[in-house]
């Protein structure tokens, strides 16, 4: 005997159910329709569900944990990003080796869920293949990850929005792909949720997941570091990751969150194919083709936006331009020291401009790094943590004169070059104009040589660094030798 | 136009086997079920549980032959199809602690693919039928035993099954909640087969409409309540006649 939905007018084989409700048979019929179609799509109900585990289950734990853990490693180190789109969402990646494994922690915990509230028989019993559940749980632990860095997120962009002077380039193909990391680990975690029956596996695959991070970042170099979503630094605001990149690495993640949810979800394997073909190109691309893919510069944010009141020049890179007008005077005060000296500093440009190279910088410019010396508000602190200043940075700028123009190796230095490097040392210090400078270590023959210089009048003071600037242009050895033997 | 369903039998089976190693929990087992409360009886290990999950298509036989609403349990297109109109309730029943019971019922309305515009009705009518909608919204944490009995039972009825396989469904009820259970298995069973695991003989006399004994695997007996109490009048032990009916059938079929 057969199951029937009767004909109109057609007698069949079988029982009529008497008292039946007029609902449950439309109930059964619309069910087998959709059924019949293969899919129920994303119903009202569905998205019922997945509220419900959105609130229910590990996912506002990974949106909480997420939000706290992020926010805290985001506004420990603020000058690395404030004021700044770029290097904003890139932190965000670089903190992201600390978050991937709280999500994929939390997606195995939630996947592990049916086993440790032994409630197998009943999900085995329903008609929803099994694998839609478990989609459904990724889903929300993935929304909850999402929400959790989203707020982390937001809470730096609200403080960059106030004073940034550059809309950024590309940033937020960055952001994206640190949100497909974060559906990926889950994902990842989903599976090993389902797959591996202990209560340990949700703090062994963040392990997995941190460890994986680690061994991404110790191939620096090679083009697996772009296989992680996690970056481990940020850049000045200058350059930023090429959208191709960006764009295989967003590839990567999505056909690795894909083929892995398929694998644990689906009977129908071949599906994979597809997401896992496109996985696979995208990681070769970036593993292999690292020379057409990386940093690259973006020259709107390097462009100089320069003081035009008629004082000493300052110029900031338009990306860090913020920093104009808090920069503007203690820069002013460090130029004025350098009026008599011949060949001295007279205008003052943002580093970055330049790549940090100092041989690229035109005489008579000081190169001042004020990066960090952000403060969390895009203002310009006085000290930050390591005792830089916008002096420190003056006197980086007078001891690397040195290097403008003389090619120093960096290797053992020949007695010529150890002549050119103290007299680099000893400008150094006398930009920072204290005698007995707190926290450096000086060598005992160039502090003698440092206090020599100090002792003398300012004119001639100033004498000495119009030669010593005289000597850098031309890298004249000879003349740095005999700068350093006039202070012995 | 709406068309009724007609089903013809809602449970057939024929020499089903099930084993698990060497041991055969069900042993050529034969059982036929349509509308109506059914009893599921026996002692413990006898095959009761292991059968209610052949028949949640959870569990697979060995062999045999298993026939749900018609559809042969080894047809796997079709499974999907019978799964929607089954509801269970396991002995053992796994719940989500941080659902509210709402929530629970909803998400196995879900599971069971009803339309998405029966849904809201049919999980309140529901939770209403097993007496907890003044706690709908109460987390299933909070609840007690009875409480969350009850919720599971929620969840087994919310699609309006054609088959209800209920595995120990009054441990944990007091006894005016049982009373009312019965009551709402008489209401099902007019126009499904309802399947009641049980140890509780008063349940299977006070509600079932026939009875099922199920000794080491097999069938021993098949009746109504009363034709089990005729059994024991001669030889069974126990406080009442269905009691004396259900020890005296056993003793007989361990002495075959």
């Amino acid at each position: 005997m057969s199951l029937v939905r009767e004909g109109a007018g057609q007698e069949q084989p079988g029982r009529e159910q008497p008292g039946r409700d007029q609902a449950g048979r439309e109930q059964a019929g619309r069910a087998d329709r959709v059924g019949k179609r293969g899919s129920v799509g994303i119903d009202r109900t569905t998205w019922r569900a997945l509220r419900t585990e959105l609130i229910r289950g590990t996912a506002p734990m990974a949106a909480l944990s997420i939000a706290v853990a992020g926010g805290a490693m985001l506004f420990n180190e603020t000058e690395r990003w404030a004021g700044r789109w770029n290097p904003l969402a890139e932190y965000i990646s670089v903190i992201l080796f600390a978050l991937l494994p709280l999500a994929a922690a939390a997606g195995a915990w939630q996947a592990g869920r049916e086993r440790r509230r032994r409630i197998g028989d009943l999900l085995d019993s329903t008609a929803r293949p099994s694998g839609q559940p478990l989609v459904l749980a990724w889903a929300a632990v993935t929304l909850g990850a999402f929400a959790g860095l989203l707020l982390v997120w937001a809470s730096g962009a609200v403080l960059v929005a106030r004073v940034a002077t550059y809309g950024g380039r590309g940033w937020w193909l960055t952001l994206a792909v640190a949100f497909a990391g974060l559906a990926a680990a889950a994902a990842i975690g989903v599976a090993a949720g389902r797959l591996i029956p202990s209560r340990v596996v949700a703090p062994v695959i963040g392990l997995v997941v941190f460890v994986s991070m680690g061994m991404g970042s110790g191939t620096n170099g090679s083009g697996y570091t772009w296989l992680t979503p996690s970056m481990d630094w940020t850049g000045y605001g200058v350059e930023h990751v090429s959208t191709d990149a960006r764009l295989l690495q967003l590839l990567w993640l999505a056909g690795l969150t894909v083929t892995v949810l398929v694998l644990v979800s689906s009977r129908r394997r071949w599906l994979v194919v597809a997401p896992a073909a496109a996985a696979i190109v995208a990681a070769a691309w970036l593993v292999n083709d690292t020379r057409d893919v990386g940093w690259q510069r973006d020259p709107a944010a390097a462009e100089l936006v320069c003081t035009d009141d008629g004082g000493p020049e300052v110029c900031m890179t338009r990306v860090n331009a913020f920093l104009l007008e808090d920069a503007k005077g203690p820069v002013r005060e460090q130029l004025a020291r350098w009026e008599g000296i011949d060949g001295g500093f007279v205008r003052a440009v943002d580093s970055t401009a330049h790549g940090h190279d100092p041989s690229s910088l035109p005489d008579g410019t000081a190169g001042l790094d004020l990066s960090w010396l952000v403060s969390w508000n895009g203002g310009l602190s006085e000290q930050n943590e390591y005792g830089e200043t916008v002096q420190t940075s003056f006197a980086s700028s007078a001891g690397g004169v040195v290097n403008r123009h003389c090619d120093l190796d960096g290797g053992e230095p020949s007695p010529e070059e150890q002549a050119v490097i103290w007299a680099g040392e000893i400008a150094y210090y006398w930009v920072l104009g204290d005698p007995d400078p707190v926290g450096m270590v000086l060598g005992e023959g160039e502090n003698h040589e440092f206090q020599t210089l100090l002792a003398k009048p300012e004119v001639e003071q100033k004498d000495w660094l119009s030669r010593y600037m005289m000597a850098a242009r031309s890298c004249d050895t000879d003349m740095f030798a005999a700068l350093v033997r006039e202070l012995q | 136009m709406t068309v009724p369903t007609m089903i013809g039998t809602h449970v057939d089976v024929r020499d089903l086997v099930v084993r698990f190693g060497k041991r055969a929990a069900l042993d050529r087992l034969d059982l036929t079920l349509d509308t109506g409360v059914h009893g599921l009886l026996g002692p413990n290990g006898a095959g009761k549980t292991t059968l209610m999950r052949v028949l949640a298509t959870v569990a697979t036989p060995t062999s045999g032959h298993v026939s749900l609403l018609d559809h042969e349990l080894g047809d796997h297109g079709r499974l999907r199809q019978v799964r929607r109109r089954l509801g269970y309730l396991p002995q053992q029943f796994g719940y989500y602690p941080r659902f509210t019971v709402r929530e629970f019922v909803e998400y196995f309305a879900w599971l069971k693919e009803m339309p998405a515009a029966q849904v809201p009705t049919a999980v309140d009518r529901a939770i209403e039928r097993v007496g907890l909608l003044d706690r709908a919204d109460e987390r299933l944490k909070k609840l007690s035993g009875g409480m969350l009995r009850r919720a599971g039972i929620a969840q087994a009825i919310v699609n309006d099954p054609d088959l209800l396989l209920l595995d120990e469904p009054t441990a944990g009820l007091d006894p005016e909640q049982r009373v009312a259970f019965r009551e709402l298995l008489r209401t099902i069973g007019v126009d499904a087969c309802v399947v009641v695991a049980t140890h509780l003989v008063e349940d299977v006399t006070a509600a079932c409409t026939d009875v099922t004994l199920i000794n080491d695997g097999r069938t021993v007996f098949r009746g109504t309540h009363e034709e089990l109490a005729a059994a024991g009048n001669d030889a069974g032990t126990g406080d009442s006649a269905i009691e004396r009916g259900y020890t005296a059938v056993l003793r007989a079929a361990r002495q075959r």
